[in-house]
């Protein structure tokens, strides 16, 4: 089976912590902020829209807004096949990180 | 939180909108612009605007290698798709593919043919700096231009003008006599050149230096194959060529052979300075009579214009005030194909062939819309049901196209095949050495990519707009009914494939029978049976009386006359005024130097008066001397259109006055011949004298008879051998000059057979796959007529009757549009066949395309009419 990359399964995260606001910035944002690194749009937008065509992901279309130029926003939620990849995707994390030890002493 | 929206830099913010994909970009602009204004509100309209800018640059690539790999998975299935139905409907596909890719490559072969013809001379890097100065006279009879020119003209003017940089003259030796040691052979491109050929020319030097190479007289510069010839292996430099026996020349340089492309290809260049001592030195300060070509080259942008209106202002100063010549400059670069002293353009058999080639193209892109919609039937589900899926009319267009461009890469691949089979075959044709590497260059490859493109964009848009139309869920339920949308459409695209055909097939007779007149119409004079020998030899020339004497001994020789010019290539003029001309007018005739016989071995008519005679010592009064008055006349034969043109009416024992400079000298009228052709029958016939010589002839043509020529030749070799042992034999059959002659026009119709077979071809396989669709469409229609009692040939008729409509249509349309070509073409030439008389010709073309058409359609029809109708009615 094929696993969800890691920039997807920080997407997907991401998309969850936000729930109903998650549109591409807020997304984007919450990525900057949660990792400390840069991501430029085409980074998010990606992965996104791969995502969307494969049904992880679900969108609905929001009002346009003044502050988007009149433009409306496209919000995302993850479908049941989207949560299915994480969950599965965090179970062989799991799996992997269980008894791993000598890690965290050393990091000290 | 910030609510303020601001707008982003202007070009940043359209040159995203270019590149975001269709569906998303609405969205994706505003998620740039959302975070652009908050940015503007946090940091300040520099900081956001350079973020615009870095985000940009960042993310387009992204954002567009993603929409091409979607847009690639799509791409995929359509190509799976295609490859399935080019397998599953073999017969079609072939029928398909087989006539794009003859298409292609007629028109690939074209386009190389085209390349080649368009790279003339372009290996002198200064060929359109370098021209030719011709002479212009614009008389009565209309504007006769020469290509030589006085030989004092090209230094005068290079030295007059600062504008000529440099300039050459070629003074050709005509068909001279080489020898090296016990080697001896005929040389036709031998020239007399300045040194400054060498500067303006790009002749490689492979020995010798250029600069030295022609400086001094009697030195000569040849070519790698001429010292191979003569030379073999020895080392040519310093070696001794003797030209016509008597003029030893010291081989100074030898240049790389000529490429193939081009008309400037002299073998032999011997220097300027060696014909001092061959001439008198009037010749050199001679204005009046043009003996030599003369090239100049100019210096970098000039006009034409002004250079030809100083070169005028010039040449008025050593023109007398009769002399009417006007001086042209002709580009060396054009001179292959906008020729401007001959006749046949070049460029119009360029254009010719490029529309036939698009005609080509045509038939067969009419072929593929043909059979595309008449299949579209059996793909009427496919559309439906990806219409159904949710695929939009733009994306099935782009289905349709993309499988058209498929097929068209294909065809283009057999194609290249077909070039590389046939190339040599239209090489021979056309006299030309195209290669099959020449593909490579940038212009053809261009040319190739754009014929992939056209052919299946072109091919591709009917079935594409049509198929992409239907309504998925009537053809869903099956309602939809064979495609009869597009019947009218399809009737159409038959009767314009059929016009092409026919035009191609009417034109091609047409040129035939032209082509088949001119040789066979009677020229006035024998050209059949007639051997011309060479006779360069000095000694010789002045007595032949001995070889004469043997020769005629031989029964089968009839004849033997000697002229100075062969009636196939006479082309000295002099200028003359006859014995009551108003104001001493002039005009300009041909003129030849006969001996006694010519005009008996010839043939040729006498219509007034009588030929020369020995017992008229007046007769051979030729010498040019100078000051001879009235009293002392010698004898000239007119043609009758001198006659005409000197308005006489009882021509013999009036005077003509030929004009020489200041000298004149008179010649009383003995005898009036039969006009007769000498030259191209595209031109018509021109005013001609004949003079009487004694001796000093070029040209000695015997007249055989037809029985066995090949000993009668050998008896000839072998007389002229022991009469003048040292002297080599040459010879050649006057008919093969002719035939030469018409060399263009035949290669012409040749083309011309071979595009209307293709052209029939292509049709022919289009007509095929549309009746045996037909025939498809009709089986159980078919099945219940003959139940119901038709006979065979009722069912044949039913099936062949609608293309013999629409063969009848397209005659009716391409008819008269044949007949203005071809009596447009026709105009070309002084003397034609009468386009009328032939008016049968072109029913004789309809009445061929339709045969066509019904042997092509018959092949189905039989099959049909022969069927069982059990097996068409029955269901399972």
């Amino acid at each position: 089976m094929n696993f969800l990359t890691r920039k997807e399964e920080l997407i997907l995260l991401a998309v969850l912590h936000l729930g109903e606001s998650a549109s591409l910035v807020k997304i984007r944002e919450f990525l900057v902020n949660s990792t400390g690194q840069k991501w430029s749009v085409g980074n998010v937008y990606v992965p996104l829209d791969r995502m969307r065509r494969i049904n992880y992901l679900e969108m609905r279309i929001g009002a346009p807004t003044a502050f988007r130029g009149g433009k409306a926003v496209k919000y995302y939620h993850l479908s049941q096949k989207g949560i299915r990849a994480l969950v599965a995707l965090r179970k062989v994390n799991e799996r992997m990180w269980a008894g791993v030890r000598g890690l965290i002493f050393e990091k000290k | 939180m910030i609510n303020r929206f601001h707008v982003p830099p202007r070009t940043a913010r359209s040159l995203l909108r270019r590149f975001l994909p269709k569906t998303d970009r609405a969205y994706l602009s505003g998620d740039f612009d959302e975070i652009y204004s908050s940015l503007y509100d946090e940091k300040g309209q520099r900081r956001a605007g350079l973020w615009y800018w870095c985000q940009l640059i960042q993310s387009i690539p992204q954002i567009i290698s993603n929409s091409l790999y979607w847009s690639f998975v799509m791409f995929k299935n359509y190509l799976i798709i295609t490859l399935r139905n080019l397998r599953k409907h073999k017969a079609y596909s072939f029928i398909n593919i087989a006539g794009l890719a003859v298409g292609m490559a007629c028109f690939l072969l074209i386009l190389l043919f085209v390349q080649y013809e368009f790279g003339y001379e372009r290996h002198h890097k200064k060929a359109d700096r370098i021209y030719r100065v011709n002479v212009e006279q614009h008389r009565p009879g209309g504007v006769f231009r020469a290509r030589s020119s006085p030989v004092p003209l090209a230094p005068t003017l290079h030295s007059e003008l600062p504008e000529v940089l440099q300039f050459t003259r070629f003074l050709s030796f005509g068909n001279s006599l080489v020898s090296y040691e016990d080697k001896q052979f005929y040389e036709s491109d031998v020239y007399c050149v300045d040194p400054g050929v060498m500067e303006m020319f790009d002749f490689p030097f492979v020995l010798g230096q250029a600069e030295a190479a022609l400086a001094d007289k009697n030195f000569v510069v040849i070519t790698q194959d001429m010292a191979v010839k003569y030379f073999g292996r020895e080392d040519p430099i310093g070696k001794s060529l003797i030209i016509e026996g008597e003029i030893p020349l010291n081989v100074t340089g030898v240049i790389k052979n000529h490429p193939k492309s081009t008309n400037m290809n002299p073998q032999i260049l011997i220097s300027f300075k060696t014909v001092e001592s061959l001439v008198s030195p009037s010749f050199f300060t001679n204005w009046i009579s043009q003996q030599l070509e003369s090239y100049i080259l100019l210096s970098p942008d000039q006009h034409v214009r002004d250079i030809e209106d100083k070169i005028e202002i010039v040449f008025s100063k050593y023109q007398s005030s009769q002399d009417v010549r006007v001086l042209k400059l002709e580009q060396f670069k054009r001179m292959h194909l906008y020729s401007m002293t001959s006749n046949s353009k070049n460029i119009k058999t360029i254009y010719i062939f490029l529309a036939v080639g698009f005609l080509i193209i045509l038939t067969a892109c009419i072929n593929f819309m043909n059979l595309s919609t008449a299949r579209s039937t059996s793909r009427a589900r496919e559309v439906g049901m990806r219409k159904v899926v949710g695929a939009n009319r733009r994306q099935l267009i782009r289905q349709f196209i993309g499988e058209s461009l498929v097929f068209s890469v294909i065809s283009v691949v057999c194609a290249l095949f077909l070039v590389y089979i046939f190339l040599p075959m239209l090489n021979s044709l056309t006299g030309q050495f195209v290669q099959f590497a020449d593909i490579g260059r940038t212009g053809i490859l261009l040319g190739l990519f754009g014929i992939v493109l056209l052919v299946g964009f072109l091919s591709g848009s009917y079935p594409a707009l049509f198929l992409s139309g239907f309504k998925p869920a009537l053809v869903l339920k099956g309602v939809l009914r064979t495609g009869m949308k597009g019947s009218m459409f399809r009737k159409v695209l038959v009767v314009a494939q059929f016009s092409i055909t026919i035009i191609l097939i009417a034109c091609t007779m047409i040129l035939g029978k032209q082509l088949s007149f001119m040789r066979n119409k009677d020229l006035g004079f024998k050209k059949d049976q007639i051997v011309v020998l060479r006779n360069n030899n000095v000694e010789l020339q002045k007595n032949i009386q001995p070889l004469r004497d043997v020769l005629l001994q031989n029964p089968q020789i009839t004849g033997v006359a000697q002229s100075h010019q062969l009636p196939s290539s006479i082309g000295m003029y002099n200028d003359v005024t006859w014995e009551g001309a108003q104001d001493e007018e002039r005009i300009e005739l041909i003129f030849n130097e006969i001996d006694y016989n010519f005009l008996d071995t010839y043939e040729i008519e006498l219509l007034q008066g009588r030929n020369f005679s020995k017992e008229f010592p007046t007769d051979s009064r030729f010498a040019r001397q100078e000051g001879r008055s009235l009293e002392q006349a010698g004898s000239v034969l007119l043609n009758e259109e001198a006659v005409k043109r000197f308005g006489w009416e009882e021509p013999v024992g009036k005077t003509v006055i030929q004009t020489y400079g200041e000298t004149r000298l008179y010649f009383n009228v003995i005898g009036v011949i039969k006009d007769f052709h000498f030259s191209s029958l595209r031109n018509p016939i021109v005013p001609m004298n004949f003079f009487l010589r004694e001796g000093g002839f070029r040209y000695i043509s015997v007249k055989i008879r037809t029985e066995d020529t090949g000993k009668t030749l050998g008896s000839i070799e072998d007389t002229w051998k022991s009469l003048n042992p040292h002297i080599p034999f040459n010879s050649f059959f006057l008919d093969t000059v002719f035939e030469q002659r018409y060399q263009s026009e035949e290669r012409l119709r040749k083309l011309f057979v071979y595009f209307s077979v293709l052209a029939i071809f292509i049709g022919c396989l289009g007509l095929f796959g549309l009746a045996s669709f037909a025939v498809e469409q009709r089986t159980k229609e078919i099945g219940i007529r003959k139940i119901l009692g038709a006979s065979d040939s009722l069912i044949f008729i039913l099936l062949s009757k609608e293309f013999t409509r629409l063969v009848l249509v397209a005659s009716v349309f391409t008819l008269p549009l044949a007949y203005l070509a071809m009596s447009f073409w026709l105009k070309g030439y002084a003397y034609r066949i009468n386009i009328n008389s032939h008016v049968f010709l072109f029913l004789c073309a309809a009445l061929g395309a339709l045969a066509i058409a019904w042997i092509t359609v018959s092949f189905q029809a039989v099959k049909a009419a022969r069927a069982n109708p059990v097996d068409s009615l029955r269901y399972e």
